[in-house]
């Protein structure tokens, strides 16, 4: 993708949601209304991480014989 | 877009707050949301030594550094899983925050000590990477926060676990999971107070603030975590989230407010301790809280135990490498006198 681009419209192109990246531009933090230009280095990094361990493992209160699925 | 504090140019929007910050006041901002969940959940006092359990990744050294600037006693623990091409990267990062600060890292290995990764143990105990992950941490982390005298354990759960564990929950009506999720454990027998400073921070803001205090954390996402329902739970939340901004945070905090109190009273019949103890006896061979003679932890070393030795791990830790002559043990009698043997000398 050429520049000038704002970052909105870059990650709007990149179809990535703006919950879940940051981007870095020559090393420094920028927001959305941000401009990126064809010489900048730019990095778009990805904020969410995997691997919840919780909960703890318990049996279950109440078995039911239906798990809601169709048998 | 200008910071809402000083009107100096922003670097970062929190849309959930409406606010736009620049380097400082988003600094700033993250250290008061910590500085009000402990307050607010009466996590930490000012005399406690705390202990965080550390990955190398930006929540652990997010709030280990956020706590080590409001001046409480914290050290950290790197519990090492043995996961190739992820563990030895993600520790070098925990020592080297540690290192540059002059605080201490307590480092356990599972394959130096316990002779299986979470690779092999999950496949050995035939569970998921992630459920012999998490048995393996909650076994260990508490272990060393009782041993250690430690009054808290910290883990760096966020805003975006916290609302991807509530949707679980949530979607299948585990309703004693429910009346559990809570920012704030107490201690109990055989369990440290467990807390997590950072249920008001996102994921994007521990990774911003990271990046604003020149914190070096591992990037890269667990491998074993791939294809982790709670990645798709997150991955649904934040597109709820970009349509409509504050819904992760009302997710979660109306629950706490409004909900959670109802679960504990229906599922624990009024009680208001979220993990009642009376069902509860002790492993017979560590001693630790269990709902069986022998613990979930006792009993997934006894299955993976011995599976992989230091010498096929190529173990780098910085704890006694004398174990380094462990050999394959293949009989399911001796990797069972080997385990207790292994319990036996960490009690002691």
């Amino acid at each position: 993708m050429a520049g000038p681009a704002l970052v909105s419209v870059l990650l709007e192109r990149l179809e990535l949601n703006r919950e879940s990246v940051l981007v870095v531009r020559n090393g420094t933090l920028v927001p959305g209304d941000a401009r990126l230009e064809d010489t900048d280095e730019v990095e778009v990094r990805p904020v969410i991480s995997g691997g919840a361990f919780e909960p703890a493992e318990v049996t279950p209160p109440h078995t039911l014989r239906w798990n809601g699925r169709p048998r | 877009m200008k910071c809402v504090v000083c009107r100096g140019p922003a670097v970062i929007d929190v849309r959930r707050a409406n606010s736009n910050f620049c380097s400082d006041h988003f600094i700033r901002f993250c250290a008061e949301q910590v500085s009000r969940a402990i307050r607010e959940f009466k996590m930490i006092e000012p005399a406690d030594r705390v202990l965080v359990a550390v990955s190398g990744g930006k929540d652990s050294l997010a709030v280990w550094n956020m706590l080590h600037q409001a001046g409480y006693q914290v050290d950290g623990l790197y519990l090492g899983l043995g996961i190739e091409g992820y563990s030895d990267t993600s520790v070098a990062f925990a020592r080297t925050f540690a290192q540059s600060r002059g605080l201490k890292l307590i480092e356990v290995n599972l394959p130096e000590e316990y002779g299986y990764d979470i690779p092999t143990g999950a496949r050995a105990a035939r569970r998921t990477p992630c459920s012999a992950c998490g048995t393996s941490k909650r076994h260990l982390f508490d272990k060393a926060a009782l041993e250690g005298s430690y009054e808290v354990l910290v883990t760096g759960h966020n805003l975006d676990d916290e609302a991807a564990v509530l949707f679980g929950n949530v979607l299948r009506w585990q309703t004693e999971y429910l009346a559990r999720q809570m920012p704030v454990l107490p201690a109990r027998p055989g369990f440290p107070k467990k807390v997590k400073p950072l249920i008001r921070l996102s994921e994007r803001d521990t990774a911003a603030y990271c990046i604003l205090m020149g914190i070096d954390y591992m990037v890269e996402e667990c491998p074993m975590s791939s294809g982790n329902k709670h990645l798709g739970y997150k991955e649904a939340l934040n597109a709820i989230e970009l349509a409509s901004p504050g819904t992760k945070s009302d997710f979660y905090s109306g629950f706490l407010r409004k909900a959670s109190q109802l679960f504990r009273a229906a599922y624990f019949e009024g009680s208001q301790d979220p993990q009642p103890t009376e069902d509860l006896t002790h492993c017979i061979r560590c001693s630790a809280p269990s709902t069986s003679t022998l613990c979930a932890f006792c009993r997934l070393v006894d299955k993976a135990g011995g599976m992989v030795t230091v010498e096929q791990r190529g173990s780098s830790t910085a704890s006694d490498t004398s174990s380094a002559q462990a050999v394959r043990i293949t009989s399911r009698a001796e990797r069972s006198a080997r385990s207790t043997k292994t319990e036996v000398e960490a009690q002691t």
